[in-house]
């Protein structure tokens, strides 16, 4: 993810084709509201800066195709979350505490109210943001140039996870139906806003955190690919492996986890080092893709795999180690992925050997129900088929019904030594 | 608001785990042995005589017995192995933050409101429904107030004015570095060691950095620079966790702390620390003799402090506190690559 206008024009496309350079197979870009609609709701999608033509100019020329995020509120380290200032001081639209005082949210030394999911004010504000914004986005994009445009707030505030519970405003002085004035309904609102405009030819996805209900959300995983973002790094292995599984196993379109690279400024900074592990691990649990957030500094972010001029660091070289690791794992019966790259879009495996579990503590641990609901590393015991096929060693499978991949007990990719059962079983080998 | 830039991830967290080594960043298989570590805080909700929720800061969740009040919390860090306790009643969190959201002027300072933050935990903690392990303040401390903490930004650090600190590898190559610049319109900029590697041609290298080339560069580009520290980071590291009185006056005189400029208000501090260290001394030297004395020579000390010090300010000493607070915490992961 790279929030290309905290950077100079005139440096977006090096630093794109620099990330495309390292392996990074496509863009997400940030909208940030606050930027596009300064002081008030009319929409600048045409400054320098704020240019959704020249962003897209600079994506085409690194070949890399791109998602936009929209929000209304899709990164954690800006001011308000993004959210422009006039919103956030217009009383009809904040949440209110039991006290009827703001639901406030500290951001480092700054404080901000939450804005109020039953506020048909703010519901107002967001479509109107959503419907301007995909109208610039349609006139500078085409629909090959875009993988998908995201809608949702992706992070989870800092303080009250369950903040939309813990909402007083009062429901009487607004209309619409109860299950609108959830998460769930707010979302599906924003898609359906997203797709109204965009049409049939673009995709819309949805972005959220994996606490939120799962109900609610095997619901949307159903209709929609859904963008996680990925417990911190300190949660643990197990934490992280818990919460990707289990996104992974609720969005049957396909699961997108964002990873940190660097921290806000008020945030636990993150090494590279430790924040490659978490992408190592979050691969392993199954995510589709990853988003490396945020890819450039600048704007409250620190650390970064760009400088805030759009430069490359030097810290960049453990992405690119890591991506090698993943291209030397090829699906040997899905040719249709030649180059997954980085962002391993539509591959869906796990490039972890047995050594790797082990270092996360994984493998002593199979049967632990915290891992999720279907065992995730079972020896080939008990399935005649793939002993047959690989013989004795350590079979990884992200899902009962979907992929699987095979190493040795010695921690080496082995080819099958027959074929398995056409679409159920992905056997993975070495290249 | 404060603007950071120029931090590579490496020397942002080199720098935030000097002084806040329980931030330290981790891999998640690393959660284990960090689990297994002594140290942390132990955060519990009780409501009479139970504890209903606890979860400790290394090892998440953990399930406790029964509530004996605030005289237990020492026995419950002890069990616990963990460095601080905070206990709370069950609902004061929401409530503290409902009061908290609720008396907040959207149109007030910043400082403002979090003053208001502080004084509604004080009422908490008067209302026995906040205790926290150790006291490391006293109870009788007065709310500061935004006179006071404008007294202290600038005696720290006036408008106009910049102040840094450069860390050093034990080779003398830069380890990290921060340059904070507070303009004339009071916005902060925090500037990170990738702008002296532009402004200044070695600065990456071993001995090619001073104190006085980074004064000359700030005052050139920013600000003029109303104190800067160049020291060796392990030396600073073991200097905020030291104890003893006199410590950092003994590494500036002895040069391993370049203090340069050295403003009145650290030149007060040092002074004052440097006496208390000489008095210490003399008391062990002398046996019982200077006991005598003591109270008034205390109360010199502080009287000689007293017109330019953050602790005559503030009511407390803010190193000292720091330094409290950093010898039961936990140290952050030794290793360090420069690709970290």
């Amino acid at each position: 993810m790279v929030h290309l206008s905290s950077i100079a024009p005139e440096r977006w496309e090096p630093a794109l084709l620099a990330l495309a350079a390292l392996g990074f197979d496509s863009v997400d870009i940030p909208l940030i509201w606050a930027e596009h609609a300064l002081q008030t709701a009319e929409l600048d999608f045409d400054s320098p800066r704020l240019s959704l033509k020249a962003m897209a100019s600079a994506a085409r020329a690194a070949k890399l195709p791109v998602r936009l995020r929209l929000g209304p509120r899709p990164v954690q380290h800006l001011e308000a979350r993004g959210l422009p200032s006039w919103i956030v001081k217009d009383e009809g639209c904040l949440a209110r505490n039991v006290r009827r005082g703001a639901m406030i949210e500290p951001q480092g030394l700054a404080i901000y109210p939450h804005p109020s999911l039953f506020s048909q004010q703010y519901r107002a504000c967001v479509s109107a943001w959503i419907r301007g914004a995909s109208l610039a986005i349609r006139q500078a994009f085409r629909p090959d140039e875009l993988l998908a445009v995201v809608v949702g707030d992706g992070t989870t505030p800092f303080m009250r996870g369950d903040w939309i519970s813990q909402d007083h405003r009062a429901p009487e002085s607004e209309r619409g139906a109860p299950e609108a004035k959830t998460l769930g309904g707010y979302l599906v609102d924003l898609a359906t806003t997203a797709r109204s405009v965009l049409g049939s030819e673009y995709s819309v996805e949805l972005s959220t955190t994996s606490e939120s209900d799962s109900s609610v959300f095997a619901a949307l995983g159903e209709t929609f690919s859904l963008h996680y973002c990925s417990p911190f790094s300190s949660a643990g292995a197990r934490a992280l492996w818990s919460s990707v599984h289990a996104s992974t196993a609720r969005a049957k379109l396909g699961a997108h986890v964002d990873v940190q690279c660097g921290s806000p400024v008020w945030g636990r900074p993150l090494r590279n080092r430790d924040a490659v592990e978490t992408a190592r691990c979050v691969l392993a649990a199954g995510a589709q893709s990853i988003t490396v957030t945020m890819a450039c500094a600048g704007a409250g972010w620190i650390g970064g795999l760009l400088d805030e001029h759009g430069v490359v660091r030097s810290a960049c070289k453990r992405w690119h180690d890591l991506f090698g690791d993943v291209e030397n794992v090829l699906p040997a019966n899905r040719p249709e992925i030649a180059h997954p790259g980085a962002r391993l879009e539509g591959l869906g495996f796990a490039p972890l050997a047995r050594g790797w579990l082990a270092r996360y503590d994984l493998l002593a641990h199979p049967e632990e129900a915290a891992l999720a609901s279907d065992s995730l590393v079972r020896s080939t015991e008990g399935y005649p088929l793939l002993q047959r096929a690989v013989g004795s060693g350590v079979l990884v499978q992200n899902d009962t019904d979907r992929v699987m991949q095979v190493s040795d007990s010695e921690g080496h990719w082995r080819a099958p030594r027959e074929p398995l059962e056409p679409g159920k079983f992905c056997i993975l080998q070495a290249k | 608001m404060i603007e950071v830039s120029a931090f590579d991830s490496r020397s942002w967290h080199r720098l935030i785990t000097l002084i806040a080594p329980g931030m330290a960043s981790r891999a998640p298989h690393e959660s284990q042995r960090r689990a297994e570590s002594r140290g942390g805080l132990l955060l519990l909700a009780f409501e009479g005589d139970e504890i209903l929720h606890a979860i400790h800061s290394h090892r998440g969740a953990v399930t406790l017995g029964a509530w004996n009040g605030p005289l237990g919390l020492e026995k419950l860090a002890s069990d616990e192995q963990s460095a601080f306790v905070i206990a709370i009643s069950h609902g004061a969190l929401g409530n503290l933050l409902d009061r908290w959201g609720a008396r907040i002027d959207p149109t007030a300072s910043r400082a403002e409101a979090w003053l208001l933050l502080l004084e509604a935990i004080r009422e908490d903690i008067e209302a026995k429904k906040l205790h926290v392990w150790p006291a490391l303040l006293g109870e009788s401390l007065p709310r500061p107030t935004e006179a006071v903490l404008s007294a202290v930004a600038n005696l720290v650090l006036p408008r106009d004015r910049s102040a840094f600190v450069a860390l050093t590898h034990p080779d003398g190559s830069l380890d990290t570095f921060a340059a904070l610049v507070r303009s004339r319109d009071d916005s902060l900029q925090l500037l990170g060691p990738e702008c002296l590697y532009s402004a200044i041609p070695g600065a990456s290298l071993r001995g090619q950095l001073s104190a006085s080339k980074i004064g000359s560069w700030l005052r050139q580009a920013h600000a003029p620079p109303h104190w800067g520290l160049m020291a060796s980071y392990e030396l600073v590291h073991g200097l905020l966790r030291a104890g003893e009185d006199g410590a950092w006056a003994r590494s500036i005189a002895a040069g391993e702390v370049v203090v340069e400029p050295m403003p009145p208000f650290v030149r007060a501090a040092v002074g004052t620390s440097a006496v208390r260290g000489a008095f210490s001394t003399a008391r062990v030297m002398t046996g019982g003799i200077f006991e005598r004395f003591s109270p008034w020579i205390e109360s010199a000390i502080q009287r000689a402090g007293a017109l330019s010090t953050l602790e005559s300010l503030l009511g407390f000493d803010p190193t000292a506190f720091i330094g409290t607070i950093l010898r039961r915490s936990s140290d952050s992961p030794a290793t360090d690559d420069l690709d970290d």
